[in-house]
């Protein structure tokens, strides 16, 4: 092993080494990677080395294998063959991002890796479990946030108890970063990125923060678009340029026209290019003017017959732009678009194919309606139109019968063209359509955008691969959302669009206060609402009988809310998962079963059956999440499975419940009824799980955003059957407060349950994504739901209203949620 | 291509040989063949394969889509067939009038609910069942339960040529639907949407509206079931429907359909209400507790469930972010 090591690094390293001249020990040593996705070569004979207190830029355009050697180097994916050594540990299939963590790599993503249901502060908790622990986890974990914070971006202005989703995107950014850099474990950060959504300030600070962390020996990897934040901070600089290392060495040795140039790019850009571009012939061709509402800088027209290309870095705004054309295409009050437009997405597999139809179905399901007048459809002229454009985009197929699935990447996306063409669209969008498609495909598809543009359609092409734009007739440039550059045909080149792309354009930086309201009305929807429907309930009726706030009136209203307080409990931990329980009534009416039979009768049988029953609970978990199976189909299945058991042990209402179940429901203190105390208990247990146990947040975390919890290096699984653990556990108890309640049992006794829960956890403020539940709020659901009985009796009304009731304050309140959700802030 | 090619093309296979298997191991059983016990059998699975065909529509649009609501506009119209249906033909005209309108209503709200206020489809339509529960109560609350046109009750229990009544229902319900899904614009739109509802979004579909039909067709197929239901039975009570909850959604799944939409097996949805008709038969003749059918049918479901539905990962659309996931 240590020979190999030594090898290794002679090899590849020996010129690195004497660049860097630092003298560091390498942390991180790559050699020969390859990587293909498809038919595309995304990586070859990579080589790429990092040292201790070394900051490397890695640099490079669309699809030059920037990110790909950064997820291979973090462990996201691994290369098809090469070498990878990760301070002095050879990784080969056991690298994952676990393991890179353990080891001291931080990957802070382009795409942000927080859980944003969670407070900043329990985001930190979450991938810091080493270092925050204890009773004071809290605390710690608020101290540790707000330091980490002020160490990287001082005066930042984050409030640690405040929720991810209330945060800006810049703040979001600030937070992960600053969570990436403070473990002290870490010795090695990648940065996809990291300044992309910063504002100035804050990507100063950032910049700063590096600086001396690599005097402190940190090393980071630092990817960006920005050539002159790359050339200030890198030590040395690493371009890529179709999956190849092209240029290596010292950021000294490098200007920035040199770096360009490197890029593809040439070394002058100049300015008047712009200028004169934006000659339009103004012969009544414009098609498309787009609505204001996308955006005042974006003045953008496109002609009958052209060509008109979407050009700049990936996540520039271009394909912002081509749903946005959609989108109010399709709106009914549709201003600036004439005519019809479709859609062509190179994103096969989510927005393209339907894969479980034909090439035929595939194709004739967006001229449906110009085929035919009536709802009704006819299969052989939908075959011919699938017959007639298979073999006009030479589809290799058998037949237009043939499943879709069957086809190559190329062929499917041939097959979303010709739907796009079927539907004799005047407005064809492309969204990067050539990806992943093989060279002589796109030679072919390249002639059928020419036909269709002269056939008079107008085609609005976005690509990642810049030689592309050559087949257009006008490109724009994109950068941070706004067109940079306009490109005539003949004034083209790869090096301007290169040069175009990466100028330096100074983005409006997003408005941070915009974000506080939501985060204020979220906490409103979460304990208040559901608190003043409660009063909004129980102050009627107490005017109606002020008996009820007697002692005893309490102890009886309470006491109707009993079980169902339990059973809302579980349900919640099931709902924080993002599932739902269609079994609850039935399992608590097994267990009902069990404690009104076995338990007086034979105590082992019904310790040894409850057992069963609670193991059983997390299993169901185990196998919903291993599965990926809908939790109400099985829930629901297994709900006639406890109804079974019970009605075997117990086929009609009877037995009876032990005498200390009963008598402890009995218990008096003094002031307080103790059914309220009873009530109470389940939902302060429950908020301390979820609330107070470090790994309550865990568990909220992992019902809202499950790959962010994977990412920090939990187990989905654990989390899960932990979920359903506590919820078995809480139906059980649920089922003995019944016993106790009615003295008895009964198999079908407490099914209204399943759908009474659900109704009090929502209404409580629990949100359906998973993760955003309020255990006081499900608490006070449940109170509304049983006091809206009362009240109706009370009022005289019959108690058939009680479901219409209840049903309609359900339906109320999600509406009300949705209503303030989407408003605008 | 053959008939056994095709045969083996087609998803309710499974169900279909399995039924086949019960039906033979109850005879075994029995000791003798009798016409009378198929006959008996597609009687009882007709009301379910109505309620199956209902809630095919909802499952076929995909993401979680399902009509918990079937079993309370089911009582409601078994109700409602109580309370109309008197001697004249007419009357029954006008009671599938009223059910049509009924489960228009109802499949509006909830469609409404689930596309405009984007609320889950379980929490939605259980929401509206809750409504639909109260006026289950209402409309019971007084007066007889029993179905007063006794000449009815008898044609729906008779047969003809071996098949039953209300099979004939079946027929021509599961013909409808059929021709739903392959011949009208709205089904393959609906199964479109089931697939994929960002790609469907992008080939021009009207998904929103898609979704609402989906339920309409539901709750107005619900309230059939219910009508045949009540006719057969003979009277009227609180839970007539609330079986069909779960086995509508298990002859969906049985059939073959996958539970994540997108497509959608006429034949599929009646073999499996066929095929967990007779479990209940197999249970019964077996000897064993008749509280083991519950016991039966649950664990074929969840199993069937479990076994049947691999992950399928490309067709979890992930928002945004769909093209982060490219490499570049």
């Amino acid at each position: 092993m240590q020979d190999d090591l030594g090898n290794l690094g002679g090899q590849i390293t020996k010129e690195q080494l004497r660049q860097s001249g630092g003298g560091h020990p390498p942390l991180l040593l790559a050699s020969s990677i390859d990587k293909t996705f498809g038919t595309t070569k995304a990586l070859s004979d990579v080589n790429f080395v990092v040292h201790a207190a070394e900051i490397v830029g890695l640099m490079g355009g669309n699809g030059a294998g920037k990110s790909t050697l950064a997820k291979i180097i973090g462990g996201l994916i691994s290369p098809d063959s090469g070498n990878l050594v990760l301070f002095q540990h050879k990784l080969e299939s056991n690298h994952s991002p676990r393991n890179a963590m353990a080891l001291g790599l931080r990957y802070v993503h382009q795409e942000l890796s927080l859980c944003k249901n969670l407070r900043v502060f329990e985001n930190f908790a979450i991938e810091l479990s080493d270092i925050v622990t204890g009773v004071q986890w809290k605390s710690k974990a608020i101290r540790f946030a707000r330091d980490a914070l002020e160490e990287v971006f001082p005066g930042h202005g984050i409030n640690p108890s405040a929720r991810v989703e209330s945060l800006s995107l810049s703040q979001q950014q600030m937070v992960e970063i600053a969570r990436a850099v403070s473990h002290p474990a870490t010795r090695l950060v990648i940065m996809d990125e990291p300044t992309s959504s910063l504002g100035s300030r804050e990507a100063d600070q950032l910049r700063s923060h590096m600086k001396r962390q690599r005097s402190n020996g940190m090393a980071f990897i630092f990817i960006s678009h920005r050539l002159h934040e790359t050339l200030e901070l890198a030590d040395r600089i690493t371009v890529l340029r179709n999956g190849k290392v092209t240029w290596t060495g010292v950021t000294k040795e490098i200007g920035p026209d040199a770096l360009v140039e490197m890029l593809g790019g040439r070394s002058r850009p100049s300015a008047e290019a712009d200028e004169h571009a934006s000659v339009i012939d103004s012969v009544g061709r414009v098609e498309i003017t787009l609505p204001s509402s996308v955006g005042a800088a974006l003045q953008m027209r496109a002609y009958k017959g052209e060509i008109l290309g979407l050009a700049g870095l990936e996540g520039n705004g271009q394909r912002q732009i081509l749903h946005d054309i959609f989108n109010a295409a399709h709106r009914k009050s549709n201003k600036g678009i004439r005519g019809k437009v479709s859609f062509v997405s190179g994103d096969r597999a989510v927005e393209g194919i339907f894969n479980l139809w034909s090439i035929n179905e595939n194709i004739t399901i967006s001229c449906l309606d110009g085929h035919s007048k009536s709802s009704f459809i006819s299969l052989p002229s939908l075959s011919d139109v699938a017959n007639r454009w298979v073999e006009k985009l030479k589809v290799r197929a058998p037949s237009a019968e043939a499943s879709i699935t069957s086809l190559s990447g190329g062929n499917q996306q041939k097959v979303v063209i010709a739907r796009a063409l079927a539907s004799e669209a005047d407005v064809v969008l492309l969204d990067d359509p050539t990806r992943g498609v093989d060279l002589g495909t796109k030679a072919d598809l390249y002639t059928l955008f020419h036909e269709m543009a002269a056939q008079g359609r107008t085609i609005i092409w976005y690509s990642t691969d810049d030689s592309e734009f050559r087949e257009c007739d006008r490109t724009l440039v994109f950068r941070n959302g706004a067109v940079v550059a306009e490109l005539e045909k003949t004034e083209l080149s790869l090096e301007r669009l290169v040069e175009a792309s990466f100028r330096e354009v100074e983005k409006e930086h997003a408005d941070k206060q915009s974000r506080v309201t939501k985060e204020h009305r979220q906490s409103l929807t979460t304990t208040l609402i559901p608190f003043l429907t409660l009063l909004a309930v129980l102050i009627p009726s107490a005017l109606l009988n002020p008996l009820i706030l007697s002692p005893f009136g309490m102890s009886l209203v309470f006491g109707a809310a009993l079980a169902l307080t339990y059973a809302s409990i579980s349900q919640l931990f099931i709902i924080a998962g993002g599932d739902i329980d269609l079994g609850l009534g039935s399992f608590i009416g097994l267990v009902n079963v069990i404690a009104a039979t076995w338990l007086v009768t034979d105590p082992w049988w019904a310790a040894l059956s409850f057992t069963c029953i609670l193991v059983a609970y997390p299993v169901m978990g185990l196998f919903i999440d291993a599965r990926r199976v809908p939790a109400i189909i099985v829930t629901l299945g297994l709900s006639f499975v406890w109804l079974g058991l019970a009605s075997l042990r117990l086929p009609r209402p009877g037995g009876s419940a032990p005498d200390w179940i009963v008598d402890f429901l009995r218990i008096k203190l003094p002031l307080i009824p103790v059914s309220l105390l009873i009530c109470i208990l389940p939902a302060v247990a429950a908020y301390f799980v979820l609330f107070v146990w470090r790994y309550g947040t865990v568990l909220r975390g992992f019902g809202a955003s499950p790959h962010a919890i994977a990412a920090a290096g939990w187990s989905t699984k654990y989390a899960k059957a932990t979920l359903y653990g506590f919820a078995g556990l809480f139906a059980f108890l649920a089922g003995i407060v019944v016993t106790a309640n009615t003295r008895g049992g009964d198999p079908t006794g407490s099914t209204s349950m399943t759908l009474l829960s659900v109704a009090a956890v929502i209404l409580g403020g629990a949100a359906f994504s998973g993760g955003a539940v309020a255990p006081l709020g499900a608490l006070f659901g449940t109170l509304t739901l049983v006091f809206v009985g009362m009240l109706l009796s009370l009022l005289g009304v019959n108690a058939v209203y009680l479901p219409l009731v209840q049903g309609l304050l359900l339906l109320s309140a999600v509406a009300v949620r949705s209503v303030l959700a989407t408003r605008p802030s | 291509m053959t008939f056994l090619q095709n045969l083996r093309q087609q998803p309710w296979r499974w169900p279909a040989l399995t039924s086949l298997f019960l039906l033979t191991l109850v005879f075994v059983l029995i000791g003798e063949f009798k016409l009378s016990i198929i006959t008996a059998n597609l009687a009882a699975a007709s009301f379910l394969a109505m309620a199956g065909l209902a809630q095919m529509f909802p499952v076929a649009s995909g993401e979680g889509g399902i009509d918990l609501s079937i079993p309370f506009v089911m009582n409601f119209c078994a109700f409602l067939t109580v309370k109309m249906v008197t001697g004249d033909s007419a009357s029954l005209i006008l009671l599938l009038v009223i059910v049509i309108t009924f489960g228009i209503l109802v499949g509006v709200v909830n469609g409404i609910v689930i596309v405009r206020f984007q609320i889950p489809p379980i929490i939605g339509t259980l929401a509206v069942g809750f409504i639909v529960l109260t006026l289950v109560q209402i409309i019971s609350a007084e007066g007889t339960t029993r179905v007063a046109n006794r000449d009815l009750v008898d044609v729906m229990r008779s047969s003809l040529l071996g098949i039953p009544t209300p099979f004939y229902g079946v027929l021509i319900l599961a013909v409808s639907a059929a021709v739903t899904f392959k011949r009208t614009k709205f089904g393959r739109y609906l199964l479109a949407v089931g697939q994929s509802r960002r790609a469907a979004k992008l080939a021009g579909v009207k998904v929103e509206r898609t979704i609402v039909w989906a339920y309409v067709i539901s709750a107005v197929l619900a309230g059939f079931s219910g009508v045949a239901l009540v006719i057969s039975v003979g009277s009227a009570d609180l839970q007539l429907g609330n079986p069909f909850l779960l086995t509508s959604v298990g002859a969906v799944v049985l059939g073959g359909n996958r539970i994540s939409g997108g497509s959608a097996s006429v034949t599929g949805t009646v073999v499996g209400a066929i095929l967990l008709t007779l479990l209940v038969l197999t249970v019964t003749v077996l000897g064993l507790p008749i509280e083991m059918k519950h016991i039966v049918t649950g664990l074929v479901i969840t199993v069937v469930l479990i076994a049947t539905n691999a992950p399928i990962m490309h067709l979890r659309t992930s928002g945004k972010n769909a093209s982060a996931k490219s490499p570049t």
